[in-house]
């Protein structure tokens, strides 16, 4: 039974850290029409920034993982941190990517700036640990003290809740690249869809 | 110092050499077919391995390279004649061609993982006493790559300016309706494409791992990031453009590695592509005024 319970909650974990990415690529290329392809960048940067935060100081050469930065900050400090780091990589990498151009040919710039984020990682060791990646990243929900399966299902309906929070930044796009929309499709060939999830303007 | 940036700005044409064949073989497609085929590295790859396995059974290298190239052609072919144009037919657009093309790259690299059962084997082939040039010294691979590219670019360019088919497939790359209106053959045009551009894939894939020695599954793909960023920089359809586009990007790849950080040097090749679209996006992004996808 407790096999179970572990293999379920893991699921829900999963899928409500899947639905939170998922809400983001859809307000990207549902609403505004972006092709990114490099979502999991912005992802994998979040979550390095949360371990950068919270593994306390990094121990230099020799120690068993290096990382740069290396804090000890209580969370939702780090989280915080993650999601606003995400959201500045997203404006440096949109200085280049969001131009008007061809749609293929904005997939494969965002493609391009994955390989790159890849290869930058795997190769500069010292910033994030390279391709072993970092463990031992103290657990969000640590200060209640729970039992192994305790916390999965503890975690599990936390960050299922987390997605509340993003219900209102969905709504809050959907009015904004509403009235964006308008102005763009003034100036482009195709026509506005009104099905915005499944057709982009 | 001077001779460190002597020896960086040498590797950088070694490594400009072999972006550059790939990148002309994905600019001729692109500019013709308008697909933005990411399964190019993929393709690459089977190059590579072909001439591998020639190499494993003991044929010569130069035949390696032959045979990279004829599996190149074979396997672009069966890719963009046989799948890629159902697709089109059936009204496939664009970027949604674009999401095909990195679901069969995909495909070609995770068979290539499971075939190869994830090795990275050596090959070391064409290998000799390094040649001392002044202060550079460079392998007698490194000149046989960079002639090798030399060599494919000067061919390309008479054969699109002075053949037949070459003026053919400049005048559907530029109007496919109006190529067709004028009694053009579409259809040769758009196999011959194929056949040249995986040849040229194939044999990019061969010049690789004969410079970097070794090959593995993800050999190609990693190449492509730069291999793409070449060919759009370049603007689509131009081999001339690609050539140009790859040399600057082999030179600062090569100085940035030789100054600083190895790990950033790919980062930095690519960087021009970014200063590019923000400096002046027009000399990139106007090339793709035609959005439709020319397959037959």
């Amino acid at each position: 039974m407790s096999a179970w319970s572990f293999y379920i909650s893991t699921l829900v974990v999963y899928f409500a850290v899947d639905l939170l990415s998922g809400v983001a690529i859809n307000v990207q290329y549902g609403y505004a029409g972006v092709v990114n392809l490099a979502l999991i960048v912005f992802q994998s940067f979040g979550a390095y920034i949360a371990a950068a935060t919270t593994l306390g100081p990094g121990t230099g050469a020799g120690a068993f993982q290096q990382y740069i930065f290396g804090a000890n900050l209580p969370y939702p400090i780090p989280l915080l941190l993650a999601t606003l780091g995400g959201a500045a990589l997203a404006a440096v990498v949109g200085l280049f990517s969001l131009r008007r151009m061809r749609r293929d040919y904005q997939g494969a710039v965002l493609l391009i700036v994955s390989l790159i984020a890849l290869q930058v990682v795997t190769g500069d060791v010292p910033l994030f640990n390279g391709s072993n990646g970092l463990t031992g990243v103290p657990k969000p929900l640590g200060w209640l003290n729970l039992g192994l399966q305790s916390y999965q299902w503890a975690y599990a309906v936390w960050s299922s809740s987390s997605q509340a929070l993003s219900t209102p930044v969905s709504a809050t796009s959907r009015g904004l690249t509403g009235a964006a929309r308008c102005g763009r499709c003034a100036t482009r060939r195709t026509p506005p869809s009104r099905s915005v999830s499944t057709r982009p303007c | 110092m001077l001779d460190t940036l002597l020896s960086a700005v040498v590797f950088g044409v070694v490594l400009a050499s072999i972006i550059a064949i790939a990148a002309m073989g994905f600019t001729i497609q692109f500019g013709l077919t308008n697909v933005l085929n990411l399964a190019y590295g993929g393709v690459m790859t089977i190059g590579g391995y072909a001439a591998y396995l020639a190499v494993a059974h003991g044929i010569s290298a130069w035949y390696g390279l032959v045979l990279g190239a004829v599996a190149g052609s074979v396997v672009m072919l069966a890719v963009g004649h046989g799948l890629l144009r159902r697709f089109a037919t059936r009204g496939t657009k664009v970027f949604e061609m674009m999401m095909v093309t990195l679901g069969l790259g995909l495909v070609i690299d995770y068979s290539l993982q499971a075939i190869s059962r994830n090795n990275i084997s050596q090959f070391t082939v064409l290998q000799s006493a390094p040649l001392h040039l002044g202060p550079v010294t460079v392998t007698p691979t490194q000149v046989i790559v960079t002639a090798i590219g030399l060599a494919i670019f000067l061919g390309l360019e008479a054969l699109l300016r002075m053949t037949r088919i070459g003026k053919a497939l400049r005048a559907m790359a530029a109007d496919p309706s109006l190529a067709r209106a004028c009694g053009i053959k579409t259809r040769r045009i758009v196999i011959f494409t194929w056949l040249l551009s995986g040849a040229l894939c194939g044999l990019a894939g061969v010049v690789y791992i004969i410079n970097s020695q070794s090959i593995g599954y993800s050999t190609g793909e990693l190449f492509l990031s730069l291999v793409i960023a070449a060919a759009i920089l370049g603007g689509a359809g131009s081999p001339a453009g690609a050539v140009l586009a790859a040399l600057l990007m082999g030179i600062v790849t090569q100085v940035v590695s030789a100054y600083g950080n190895a790990s950033y040097s790919t980062a930095a090749g690519f960087g021009i592509l970014v200063v590019v679209l923000l400096s002046r996006p027009s000399a990139v992004l106007t090339k793709g005024a035609n959005e439709e996808l020319a397959l037959s």
